[in-house]
């Protein structure tokens, strides 16, 4: 297919507004008699809420009002898929990120000042600080859940114990993820303007997820949702993570703004963001995997416990993508998965760039790594022969004959680009001398992404757009899915120039607006791509008619087929500009303006069997990453990092890069520094902020990471992309882990993450000894 | 509670202002002079969202009590487009795509500019050291120190 | 917005011995305030304290070079130390140790003094001053006084300073071209990182190889800075075998159970510092090191 402006590296449009300081974010909004708000949190991870004292605060200066869950005019509880989460505590806490009462007040000092004097009573109750002690506990964090479970998604294939039988090697192992944060930049902020001619509120700030919010909105403050108009403002990062806390802080600033007629601002500091936010699931993993003599995988068989914290949120979806992609991109008759989602008293977890799917990569390539050891083939060599290939049957039972699988082509060049193979044998080398101290090694990892929500969601997975086309053509488009940095907007502009086929300087993005851009679902689960194409492909279709419609009053019924492409429109023996059309189009009182639509097509999956199509297209991912492990002090340099995708077509391949980048170096982080960190007695978390939670700075990402991408336009996405988002950041861990595992000289060694210094000192500690080292 | 005076030169006009003896710099710019380009993100002096220029080095506005903008020359992300070097920096972010959700640019682009007015030669690896005090979340940075290093290319050249 | 009772900028030394006898209640001596802005944010422990804010004083940002001394103003930045070219040649393991502090930033609002008043046993510098015998100057009463940089510690975050003394700079004592250094930092990443352990090393040897001088410590592993004279005449008077070398490294690494007691962390830094030791001693030793 020739294409005009997809697969063309046009710059971002918000790039200029982002460079000069201009581009404004949720808490650099200023309005006239703004209020400010701060929120009191809970005292207890898990108590009773018996009542909330606000008199004290109420009487301080400047305080206009005091709201807690009692206000709250409807429903009390929210939740995108699964209600049971508190906007504002009323009558219990579930974790010590709950608030149980905002104030507001003229001044942010003010706010901050009097919610110190906000008391309640409570009564304690036992804190379930971890998912074993919440299986087994007689509380029940929500009475739905008995054992507090609140999801299991199972997928299976096969006859696992025959497969185990058949094999000649089995390897049992376990592993281990920690809490991440999303630590985006910008703490959450949204400001709530009220209208002074209707209850109707006007929301800005930072969120993701906007028609989610106005569902909840709608749901708790018994507001139309025709007049809740939620508008993001640009977004300083989310990963996943500006959706339910955003959505949350919403209320509570709805409430006040329709409680005192004034706009409202609330502003979390750095520690109330890590405090209240919910986080990636720390993953326990029970793993057991077989292959025969020759290499053949046979079988596998997963188990998996995630911690969801005090309320459902992702969790069950966040499982259904561990169990169904848990087993990677691999051919395999049998197959075992089951992911168990648990309720605790600790914060709660849900969405965050790759849903579940890194932490079971870094269980399961480290646990192939043992096998392929024992087997005595390198990790490639073993890829080499257990990868799907076309028509390959995927791990669900998904028979994959609709578009390329690339994974096997991705494997050979991140390994060729890292060096993969000669290394990997020098390197093995080299580290059997017990006197070399500092050692390398190298990993490679490799991941199916499932594209959009999948069949869990089968038949709720819509977008939409409106298109229209002003008097002077120029084409303005309104899409509900939100720029989070990303570049999303502006690969969405490059796709409606293309379905509109016109020069890409015509269009312009409107800026979110739900008012104005059609319901759409979240821009989330690396669905933008294939969902919001699917609907611009479908509103370019509707607008192209009515320009039609407008030529064949012109021009005759008989016109022929029309082709709208490169800023021309060709028909019979015509040659005319998009310009001359659009005007011929209002000439004839005709209105060139649609709503595309897009619902990804239902698959067959059968969930009680975990069997079946998962979802409707994927993604193929492989990353490889070389380290360097200084077995006398734990440290772990990473040298470079190689993350090679297809995610179908590259709508704009400079961007894809800055994806890969940043992906590569959250994963990273994700390895060997980020931890919450949390106490299963209290349910505190112990790191609030950047001092003690580690990202990666630019010296310990390594400046020579390579992003590499393969293209093979996905024939079920309308512009021929899927995603890059999640799949970027998806295998790192998994390979930075190989890597260390292989330097330390024993694949699997390190299986809990992440491994800072202590944690990799101890594993060389025990494997060469204390006191063996020769001082020469 | 007592009012303190500062008279100090910010993106070359002069302020004579009133401020609270416990306001940060960062309070002062972003809440008394409006100019909301300088970032918060952490308030603890992590992460160099917040970072402004004070009397030509590069500083964490939000570990700077206000108290020292007396007699200071400051500068803010808002001045860098009619700066030669911030201008270049600006235009080099763009052109090496070293933004996404933009919250760290600003600033990174005064850390850069800092670093650059004092050492115009900078080596990739002193470019990196320079910008060591900044987080960014989206970028995984490479693309970002080929932005600075591209502006500083582009000024030496001039 | 930070809350304390009242903000004084000083000027000079005349003007901050002015400001102090005026103040009534509590003072903070504000010298940067990297660690203390961070410390006022927590919660609302400054409210009834004056802020003196003394890093606009000039006499306290210099460093001069008298005849066996640097004396560093105690106002004088992370950074200014960490790219002065007197303290890079007179003081080199200080200047290191200024540079690693936390990010440019930082070191450039922050000073030696307050990081000395701040007492985290985390501080950088404090491994270096404390193997290079510095000394502090105190005004206290409007008396000036040298002492001991071990002297004015007592604990974690502890010192026996009053809220009005004035720690006017370090007097270090100049290391001759020929003495060799080591500054290790060990940290979770390679910027922004606080130590987790810091060790500080300072040898000289003669023309024959045997050692004239060694000084080895460790930073952020004891509540105070500590200076060891016995681990010093382990090697004094020797030309260092590697048993030598081992015999030290055990020694030192001893130290922190013996002195810090068992914690949890020292099943990491007893055996890192061990092994650090002993790498860093036959880098510097080098070729002189005898069988």
């Amino acid at each position: 297919m020739k294409t005009y402006t997809i697969g063309k590296s046009i710059g971002r449009i918000d790039a200029h507004a982002k460079v000069t300081g201009r581009a404004e974010f949720g808490a650099d909004i200023r309005l006239p008699d703004l209020l400010y708000l701060k929120g009191v949190y809970s005292q207890y991870a898990h108590a009773k809420l018996l009542a909330v004292h606000t008199q004290q605060a109420e009487n301080m200066p400047g305080v206009v009002c005091v709201v807690t869950g009692q206000d709250i005019p409807g429903e009390r509880m929210i939740g995108e898929l699964f209600i049971d989460q508190y906007p504002l505590a009323y009558d219990k806490v579930r974790y010590l990120g709950d608030v149980i009462a905002v104030v507001a007040a003229d001044t942010q000092e003010q706010a901050d000042a009097a919610a110190k004097l906000v008391t309640a009573d409570y009564e304690p109750l036992p804190v379930l600080g971890s998912p074993r002690v919440a299986m087994e506990s007689e509380y029940l964090i929500n009475e739905e859940y008995p054992g507090n479970i609140c999801g299991e998604v199972h997928m299976r294939k096969g006859d696992v114990e025959k497969g185990f039988s058949e094999s000649d090697v089995v390897v049992k192992t376990n592993f281990r993820s920690a809490y991440i944060e999303h630590a985006y930049l910008e703490p959450e902020s949204v400001t709530v303007i009220p209208s002074p001619m209707r209850p109707e509120l006007t929301i800005l700030g930072s969120m993701q997820a906007p028609y989610n919010a106005r569902i909840s909105l709608h749901r708790t403050l018994n507001v139309p949702m025709s007049q809740i108009i939620l508008r993001p403002s640009t977004v300083g990062g989310s990963f996943g993570g500006k959706i339910e806390t955003a959505e949350a802080m919403s209320i509570r600033a709805g409430l006040i703004a329709l409680k005192t007629g004034r706009p409202a601002q609330y502003t979390l500091t750095r520690e109330e963001s890590m405090r209240e936010s919910y986080k990636r699931h720390p993953i326990e993993f029970e793993m057991e995997i077989g292959a025969t003599k020759d290499g053949t995988l046979k079988s596998m068989r997963i188990y998996s416990i995630s911690d969801g914290g005090a309320y459902t949120n992702m969790s069950p979806p966040v499982a259904y993508k561990t169990a169904t992609l848990g087993a990677g991109p691999y051919r395999l008759d049998n197959v075992d998965v089951t992911a168990t989602a648990v309720l605790t008293n600790n914060n709660h977890t849900g969405s965050m760039r790759g849903f579940g799917v890194p932490q079971a990569l870094f269980a399961l390539e480290n646990t192939l790594d043992q096998l392929a050891e024992k087997l005595d083939m390198s990790p490639t060599e073993f890829k080499r022969k257990n990868l799907l290939k076309n028509n390959d049957t995927s791990p669900a039972g998904h028979v994959l004959d609709f578009h390329e699988v690339s994974v096997l082509s991705l494997l050979e060049k991140a390994a060729a680009e890292l060096d993969f193979d000669r290394k990997f044998t020098q390197y093995k080398q080299e580290n059997k001398d017990p006197n070399r101290r500092i050692r390398r090694g190298v990993g490679i990892a490799v991941s199916m992404r499932g594209v959009s929500i999948g069949a869990d969601g089968n038949g709720h997975d819509v977008s939409r757009i409106l298109i229209e086309v002003m008097q002077d053509a120029s084409v303005h488009a309104n899409l509900g899915l939100v720029e989070l940095g990303q570049g999303l907007r502006t690969c969405q502009m490059q796709m409606v120039a293309e379905g509109m086929g016109v020069n890409v300087d015509r269009v312009t993005m409107g800026a979110t607006d739900t008012s104005r851009s059609p319901v759409t679902g979240a821009c989330i689960a690396s669905r933008g791509t294939l969902l919001g194409g699917g609907a611009t492909l479908d509103a370019c279709k509707r607008v192209h008619a009515i320009l039609v419609e407008g030529l064949q009053k012109t021009y005759g019924e008989d016109i022929g087929p029309v082709v709208f492409e490169n800023d021309r429109v060709l028909f019979d023996d015509h040659d005319l500009s998009f310009v001359e059309v659009v005007k011929n189009c209002y000439g004839a009182n005709l209105t060139p303006m649609a709503v595309g639509t897009y619902s990804v097509p239902i698959t067959n999956w059968d969930p009680k069997k975990g069997f079946g199509e998962p979802f409707y297209t994927y993604s193929y991912s492989c990353q490889a990453a070389e380290v360097e492990v200084d077995l006398d002090v734990g440290s772990v340099d990473v040298i470079k990092m190689v993350g090679c995708h297809d995610m179908g077509r590259a709508i704009n391949p400079v961007l894809v890069h800055g994806q890969i980048y940043g992906g590569l170096a959250m994963a990273q982080g994700m390895a060997l520094s980020e931890d919450v960190g949390h106490d299963s007695k209290t349910g505190a978390l112990k790191n609030l902020n950047f001092s003690g939670y580690l990202l990666p700075t630019v010296l310990d990402v390594p400046d020579t990471n390579v992003p590499i991408l393969e293209e093979h336009p996905d024939p079920r996405s309308a512009f021929g992309g899927r995603s890059i988002g999640e799949p970027s950041t998806e295998p790192g861990a998994a390979a930075i882990t190989c890597a260390v595992n292989m330097a330390l000289g024993k694949p699997g060694m390190i299986h809990e993450l992440p491994y800072d210094l202590d944690r990799v000192f101890a594993a060389a500690q025990e494997l060469w000894g204390e006191d063996d080292v020769e001082i020469s | 509670m007592r009012k303190i005076n500062l008279t100090f030169t910010l993106n070359g006009k002069p302020y004579d202002i009133e401020a609270n003896p416990g306001a940060r710099m960062i309070d002062v710019i972003r809440d008394d002079l409006g100019l909301t380009g300088t970032k918060e993100g952490c308030s603890v002096g992590e992460c160099g969202a917040c970072t402004v220029i004070l009397n030509g080095d590069a500083v964490a506005s939000c570990m700077v009590l206000a108290g020292s903008m007396q007699g200071a020359d400051i500068l803010t992300i808002e001045a860098m487009s009619e700066l030669k070097l911030g201008n270049l920096l600006q235009e080099s972010f763009v052109e090496e795509d070293a933004v996404q959700c933009g919250f760290c640019t600003p600033g990174f682009i005064m850390s850069a500019y800092a670093l650059l007015k004092k050492n115009p030669d900078a080596t990739r690896q002193e470019i990196r050291e320079g910008v060591a005090g900044n987080l960014c979340r989206c970028t995984g940075y490479i693309q970002i120190v080929n932005a600075i290093e591209n502006a500083a290319h582009h000024m030496r050249e001039e | 917005m930070l809350k304390f009772r009242d903000y004084i900028r000083v000027e000079s030394k005349a003007e901050y011995e002015k400001a102090i006898a005026s103040i009534e209640g509590p003072v903070l001596l504000l010298a940067g305030g990297s660690d203390l802005l961070v410390q006022a944010r927590q919660d609302d422990r400054y409210e009834d304290h004056t802020v003196v804010d003394i890093f606009g004083i000039e006499e306290l940002r210099t460093i001069e070079d008298t005849e066996g001394h640097l004396v560093i103003g105690a106002c004088v930045t992370h950074e200014a130390i960490a790219q002065s070219l007197l303290v890079n040649r007179y003081a080199p393991i200080l200047a290191e140790a200024a540079l690693s502090v936390g990010s440019v930033q930082i070191r450039n609002h922050s000073s030696i003094g307050g990081n000395l008043a701040n007492a985290s046993p985390a501080a950088d510098t404090l491994a270096p001053l404390a193997v290079l015998n510095a000394e502090v100057v105190i005004l206290k009463d409007g008396i000036e006084s040298v002492v001991p940089l071990a002297e004015i510690f007592e604990g974690p975050y502890k010192t026996n300073l009053g809220d009005r003394d004035l720690i006017v700079s370090v007097r270090v004592p100049k290391l001759s071209a020929d003495v060799r250094h080591d500054y290790t930092k060990v940290g979770r990443r390679k910027a922004l990182s606080i130590s987790r352990m810091t060790i500080a090393t300072l040898l000289q040897t003669d023309e024959n190889g045997v050692v004239t001088r060694f000084d080895m410590t460790m930073g952020a592993t004891f509540p105070c800075p500590m200076t060891f004279p016995d681990i010093s005449a382990m090697l004094v008077g020797k030309r260092p075998t590697k048993e030598d070398i081992s015999e030290v490294a055990r020694a030192l690494s001893a130290k922190i159970p013996e002195i810090a007691g068992i914690r949890a962390s020292t099943r990491y830094k007893q055996p890192v510092c061990r092994r650090l030791s002993v790498r860093i001693l036959q880098e510097l030793i080098g070729d002189e090191q005898h069988a």
